[in-house]
């Protein structure tokens, strides 16, 4: 299963400037689809489309979120993170990576958010981390 | 449905440039699961007898494990397999880095190359498809110069992971590997040549597919209760505390079961550099070209490689993708700036005490300009050896080494020699393609000092110490691999709290009864091949592993992220389904199981004189045809036999 493009779409184009995989095709203003063999379903055009027109795998419309800096982010929990590099490996657009300030050898890399520009709120960060330690905070950014 | 395997591989044929996939039937997934088990399979059927493992003919895999990205922990290996060129077996090197998640990313389960391209070529691959693309620009430069460039490249955007071959690789010299990662190697079998002689400079993976588990509930909850265990880390012994650890351990008599807890909380501290005096003392590891003892590299001479002294300059943990531990580090090169990784325990005793070097600084400057040539710091320590000695008793002399004044702990002359050796120069080209090829060119009994395995150098750990590295150098199909089996992993393996059938080691036993060949220590050594080909085929670490199978519960993962419903005992039927594809195919490939043999001095005969391992001897031929014979196959011959592959419902 992946996103589709409902006929309400007018062909405005934001959602394949947004994907990150190039998995949206369509002429300018004219109906898009989207190539379900491609999508990693990660929600960026449902939250970027200005004319509701982008429904979730489960047939759902998805909710417009006008401001991009709302989008939900990353916070990483140091206390629970053992950097084990799963979320810097899952995020789509290379925006995590681990810091470079390391204090001592013992000390861990954490992960942080490098190109808060980049970040699409996929939420694939927090739902691979196996110990919780990564959530969503609507506030950054 | 969600299973956590992608179902499906990439076929890459590099003399047509025709890039294919194929779906792969879950029947497969099954019985070998994926990894090295899928690719035994596939590389079985399709790489024909006889086939030059440097000519088109050969199949390069890389493959990921089925447990990759499934929110499973310590399971984010990559294995490279073929044919190995060094050995002429079956070939695997595994490591850790970042590209196993890139393999899944792009939708697959394993990317396989065929033929041969007529002109330096990579192969860059995403979550849309694969594509080759032109290396002339990237050929002759270093591994580490080739990520970054194809990193800038291709990861602004999105994540970059690379496989790249340095300078060893693209001269085809038969002991280089491929490098991940800032120098972390799939080092062993001799890949790194089969990649460069198929003109095939680097691996860039973009994709970004996720992987769904059929139970990621369940997944959770098993890696947060595995994770409980990661984090019980104790204060510990200092550094030179290890050593008179392993001198104690040498005196006494007996001997304790070993717990990988001990393990863990030494790796998590030091990384795998917490054995450095310790096994040189306790007779671990090999001294002097495997001639010498703790006596010839006492701790007056191994105190530089004192853990402690060892990872001053490490400025952080490494971890390998999805690795809670980080046994690797990052330390500061001697020029204080540039961030390198940390020599591993056996580059720095196949450089260190196996040449009888005492610097340490060496062996972090060798270690780091091998990781960028892309060659293996354990076959090349153990060549350097071999040349010592063949110097020593006029073998080869100053007029064959280029000058180098080859004697045991000559810094200057082995570092001047490992140069030569990537660049295959002079002295250095008659040594790049590993020790048994250099006896073969040198000849006058020089066989003699190739300390080797079927062709394949040893890893750092001495069967005189634990007879059963000796017997997995020679049983297994890629000879001379020390990650596969010992009694020391055995032990820690823990198996038979999963598998009561399995033999339980008595928690202190006498020393010499590791010399006895029984059915028991058969039965231990078949268990280690079984349960390693699973870790294989799961993607999982071998440290993780070590921590036993109590607290790592690979089986469960297992079911959970793929829906099935096996037993600890259903999945070694899978490993010894496995190891017997593997084994034929050796078969297929003209190689006789019995034909692989090891160095008489490595097995103690003649026993040693003084040592750790004084008076030792290992019964390797009775201890094979044991373990041949527990696993199925024909005692004499180590052929699979027919009610074997019956049982294990191979239909060859």
């Amino acid at each position: 299963m992946a996103y589709s493009i409902t006929h309400e779409c007018i062909g405005c184009s934001v959602c394949m400037r947004v994907c990150p995989v190039d998995a949206i095709i369509g002429k300018p203003k004219e109906r898009h689809r989207i190539v379900s063999e491609i999508c990693i379903d990660c929600g960026a055009c449902g939250r970027i489309c200005p004319h509701a027109s982008v429904k979730n795998p489960k047939g759902e419309l998805c909710e417009r979120i006008r401001i991009r800096s709302r989008w939900p982010k990353p916070k990483f929990d140091h206390q629970r993170c053992m950097g084990c590099t799963i979320c810097v490996e899952a995020c789509p657009t290379g925006c995590i990576d681990l810091k470079t300030d390391r204090g001592n050898r013992e000390t861990l890399r954490y992960p942080f958010l490098k190109k808060a520009r980049n970040c699409m709120g996929c939420t694939f960060c927090m739902l691979e981390c196996p110990v919780d330690a990564v959530y969503m905070d609507q506030r950054v950014g | 449905m969600n299973r956590s395997y992608m179902g499906k591989v990439l076929w890459v044929d590099l003399t047509t440039g025709r890039i294919t996939t194929e779906t792969i039937p879950d029947d497969l997934y099954n019985r070998f699961l994926s990894g090295n088990g899928l690719a035994a399979w596939l590389l079985y059927r399709r790489i024909p007898a006889g086939a030059d493992p440097l000519g088109p003919d050969n199949i390069l895999g890389f493959v990921s494990g089925v447990l990759t990205s499934s929110g499973s922990l310590f399971t984010g290996r990559w294995m490279v397999v073929g044919k190995s060129p060094l050995t002429g077996t079956w070939g695997d090197a595994n490591c850790g880095g970042n590209l196993a998640p890139g393999i899944k990313g792009c939708g697959v389960d394993g990317i396989f190359f065929t033929g041969q391209s007529d002109r330096p070529v990579y192969l860059y691959a995403d979550t849309k498809g694969a594509e080759l693309r032109d290396a002339i620009h990237l050929w002759g430069k270093d591994a580490i110069e080739t990520e970054r460039l194809l990193v800038d490249e291709h990861g602004s955007k999105q994540r970059a992971r690379v496989a790249c071959i340095g300078m060893a690789g693209e001269r085809r010299s038969l002991i280089s590997g491929i490098v991940n990662h800032g120098g972390r190697l799939a080092a062993r079998s001799g890949l790194g040549a089969v990649m460069g002689a198929k003109g095939l400079k680097a691996v860039v993976l973009c994709g970004s597919r996720r992987v769904h588990a059929y139970d990621p509930k369940a997944m959770k909850a098993l890696s947060l209760a595995c994770n409980e265990h990661v984090a019980f880390q104790p204060p510990f012994l200092n550094g030179t505390m290890t050593a008179y650890l392993g001198a104690l351990m040498r005196m006494l008599p007996t001997q304790m079961k070993l717990d990988g807890m001990l393990y863990k909380i030494m790796l998590s501290k030091w990384g795998t550099v917490n054995q450095n005096q310790m096994a040189i003392e306790m007779g671990d590891a090999p001294v002097m070209n495997w001639k010498g003892s703790n006596r010839d590299f006492g701790l007056d001479k191994s105190k530089l490689i004192d853990p402690d002294e060892f990872t001053k300059p490490v400025v952080a943990k490494y971890f390998c993708y999805s690795c809670p531990l980080g046994c690797g580090g990052i330390s500061l090169a001697p020029d204080g700036k540039t961030e390198v990784h940390r020599p591993e325990y056996e580059s720095t005793i196949a450089l260190g005490g196996l040449c009888l070097n005492e610097d340490a600084n060496s062996i972090y400057y060798l270690n780091e300009m091998l990781n960028r040539a892309g060659m293996d710091t354990i076959s090349v320590g153990g060549t350097v050896a071999f040349a010592i000695e063949c110097f020593e008793k006029g073998l080869l002399t100053p007029k064959e080494t280029d000058g180098l004044k080859l004697t045991w702990g000559n810094t200057d002359a082995i570092v001047r020699l490992v140069e030569k050796m990537v660049k295959r120069e002079g002295i250095g080209d008659l040594l790049a393609d590993g020790t048994r090829a250099a006896a073969a060119r040198i000849g006058k009994g020089a066989e003699e000092m190739a300390i080797h395995a079927g062709g394949q150098e040893l890893g750092m750990h001495d069967g005189r110490y634990d007879p059963g590295f000796a017997l997995h150098n020679v049983v297994e199909p890629t000879p001379g691999r020390h990650t596969i089996g010992a009694y020391m992993y055995y032990e820690m393996f823990q198996l038979w709290r999963e598998i009561p059938d399995l033999p339980d080691p008595a928690l202190f036993y006498l020393k010499r009864s590791k010399y006895r060949a029984n059915r028991e220590k058969a039965a231990m050594g078949a268990a280690c091949s079984q349960y390693m080909n699973v870790i294989n085929g799961a993607g999982c670490c071998l440290f993780g592993a070590l921590m036993g199978a109590h607290r790592i519960p690979l089986f469960d993962w297992l079911n959970a992220a793929t829906g099935w419903k096996q037993t600890p005992e259903g999945y070694l039927v899978i490993g010894h389904r496995i190891q017997a594809v593997k084994q034929l195919f050796n078969i297929k490939q003209g190689i006789n199981p019995k034909d692989i043999r090891v160095s008489k001095r490595v097995l103690g005969d003649p026993p040693q004189q003084e040592g750790a391992n004084k008076g030792v001897t290992v019964p390797l031929e009775k201890l094979r045809r044991y373990y041949w014979s527990g696993m199925g196959f024909d005692p004499e011959t180590g052929v699979p036999t027919s009610e074997c592959l019956a049982r294990l419902n191979l239909t060859i």
